[in-house]
């Protein structure tokens, strides 16, 4: 083979495959079903982190009587598994966690976490991180302590369970919760 | 050069005045406007960091899409350019150029996926985006790197996807000892690899480089391995000796392929890493004493073999590597001797006695400065 054409080959192929690994991400991204979840910052002092702000979801579980009382305790309760979400995009109806081989018919997407991520905080699934921009940040992290604001996230959840987070939006909370 | 240095020449009688006017008339030819040429680069690079602080201001405004594109269109851009511009010539001036310009478009292919990363809010273990680039960018630097800088590049992009892979696995819990030995000697099969391709496949420069490379981090691996073996797991075991067993095996096909002075050298170095780590993964881990000598073996071999080579700084350094370990092993040794005047003079005597012993060493056994550095 001609040395130019094998160098000409060479300089092509990360320019081509790093192309086929944009058109692939991009087609995943397409891929999946949007819903608002609301969100809390997780960790008040420090919800920032690089150009990252970290949060957790707060799915709507069935109340149960645990849980009732860590909330009464002021816990917040730690979570883990897969959670299925029930409703019709992008609003959810109802949410449970499916720990230990339950059955997932009848949802109409499941977020799995990922374990490979927890090691960095966030597993995608009951917490994750989304990328802000620097000028944003500043006020998305106040509106996000501020107790009269409800932040929601958008995500898209993929068919195979993974979560990415599209961006996030504040609406007022009602005014009944907290006396 | 100043007339006056010359003129000052002249009238001490050192040159005559011929020879002070052929060297003025020379210097004139040959001046090089320094001044100048620093302005021009700093007000190119003026322009420069203007565009990059210019864009950095405005990156959120900018569309993810419309940003990535650019990044593209200049990456292919620049790679385009390096396609018409040719191959640079085997120890051509041109050839360090050509490397820093693989480097510039590796740093644009790696950045490209982060960037990716930031527009889609993905996420992805570490190992996986440098793998990939590594992936894509080795054909291009092995077949066409001239030097260290390609050469290193490589390395780097080899080990970092490797550890990475191996922290990750980690994390995972997947504990596979065997693979992890094999991640471990991936720098000693690179070279056993780095001797084949050298005076078969052309690119001399590049594969003597990677073999240096390769080589100088097998040896500090196993220094490492010797220093903390104490603090390994059990279970870790199994792994050093499956890697001391391929850096002895990468040894044997170094030697093979590469039965001259060098080759033999290299095997010989990397031979004596795989005995030293095999030593230490199957001894009592808690001997201070056996572990030391251990580590001595390991860097009295490499003095002597940098003594037969003709690798002079080689043998100095192995020289002084081992002093240090001597002196700190008598600190280790002399826990209770540390806690009197006399034991400490006496542990400051031996200290001062090693450290004159080495300098002797090093200054009159050393070879002679021929073929430098490990070739």
């Amino acid at each position: 083979m001609n040395r130019t054409m094998v160098w000409a080959g060479t300089l092509a192929l990360p320019v081509l495959a790093l192309a086929a690994a944009w058109a692939n991400t991009h087609f995943m991204a397409q891929q999946g079903t949007d819903w608002d979840v609301p969100v809390s910052g997780y960790d008040p002092r420090d919800p920032l982190r690089g150009h990252y702000i970290r949060y957790q979801y707060d799915w709507p579980l069935p109340k149960t009587a645990a849980k009732a009382d860590d909330e009464e305790m002021g816990f917040q309760p730690f979570l883990s598994g897969p959670v299925c979400i029930v409703g019709k995009s992008p609003a959810i109806a109802s949410a449970r966690l499916i720990t230990g081989g339950e059955d997932e018919t009848g949802c109409t997407s499941i977020v799995r976490p990922n374990s490979w991520r927890e090691s960095d905080g966030e597993d995608g699934a009951h917490t994750d991180r989304l990328y802000v921009p620097q000028a944003k940040a500043p006020t998305m992290e106040a509106k996000l302590r501020d107790e009269k604001q409800q932040a929601f996230v958008r995500i898209r959840v993929r068919p195979d369970g993974v979560a990415t987070p599209l961006s996030m939006s504040f609406m007022p909370r009602p005014v009944e919760a907290k006396e | 050069m100043s007339d006056r240095k010359l003129n000052a020449w002249v009238e001490a009688g050192l040159i005559d005045r011929a020879t002070a006017d052929r060297i003025h008339a020379y210097e004139e030819g040959h001046a090089r406007p320094w001044g100048l040429w620093a302005l021009i680069g700093l007000g190119a690079l003026t322009i420069g960091l203007g565009l990059v602080s210019l864009v950095a201001a405005n990156w959120d405004a900018i569309p993810g899409g419309v940003r990535l594109a650019l990044h593209l269109i200049i990456m292919a851009g620049f790679a385009g350019w390096l396609a018409w511009r040719g191959v640079a010539e085997e120890g051509s001036a041109g050839s360090w150029f050509s490397d820093a310009m693989l480097f510039i478009l590796a740093a644009l292919g790696l950045s490209f996926l982060g960037h990716i990363g930031q527009v889609y809010q993905t996420s992805a273990p570490l190992w996986q985006p440098i793998g990939f680039a590594l992936l894509i960018f080795t054909p291009l630097l092995l077949l066409f790197g001239r030097g260290i800088l390609a050469a290193l590049l490589w390395f780097a992009g080899l080990i970092a996807t490797s550890t990475n892979h191996g922290i990750w696995l980690d994390v995972w819990g997947t504990h596979n000892v065997l693979w992890l030995g094999f991640i471990a000697s991936l720098p000693a099969l690179t070279v056993a690899l780095a001797a084949a391709a050298r005076g078969r496949w052309g690119q001399a420069g590049f594969w003597r480089s990677l073999q240096q490379v390769a080589l100088v981090f097998v040896v500090g691996q196993a220094t490492m391995f010797t220093l903390v073996v104490a603090d390994l797991h059990n279970e870790n075991e199994t792994g050093l000796l499956f890697h001391a067993v391929i850096a002895l095996a990468a040894a044997g096909v170094t030697a093979f392929v590469r039965p001259d002075r060098s080759g033999r050298s290299s095997a010989m170095v990397m031979a004596l890493c795989g005995v030293a780590v095999l030593l230490s993964a199957l001894m009592d881990r808690y001997e201070a004493l056996l572990h030391a000598t251990v580590f001595l073996g390991l860097w009295g071999g490499i003095a002597w073999v940098a003594l037969q080579a003709g690798w002079r700084r080689v043998f100095q350094t192995a020289i002084g590597i081992s002093a240090l370990r001597i002196i700190i092993l008598s600190f280790e040794l002399a826990t209770d001797l540390l806690g009197s005047g006399i034991g400490l003079i006496l542990v400051g005597l031996f200290t001062l006695g090693v450290a004159w012993v080495a300098v002797r060493v090093s200054r009159n056994l050393a070879p002679k400065a021929e073929g430098e550095g490990l070739a």
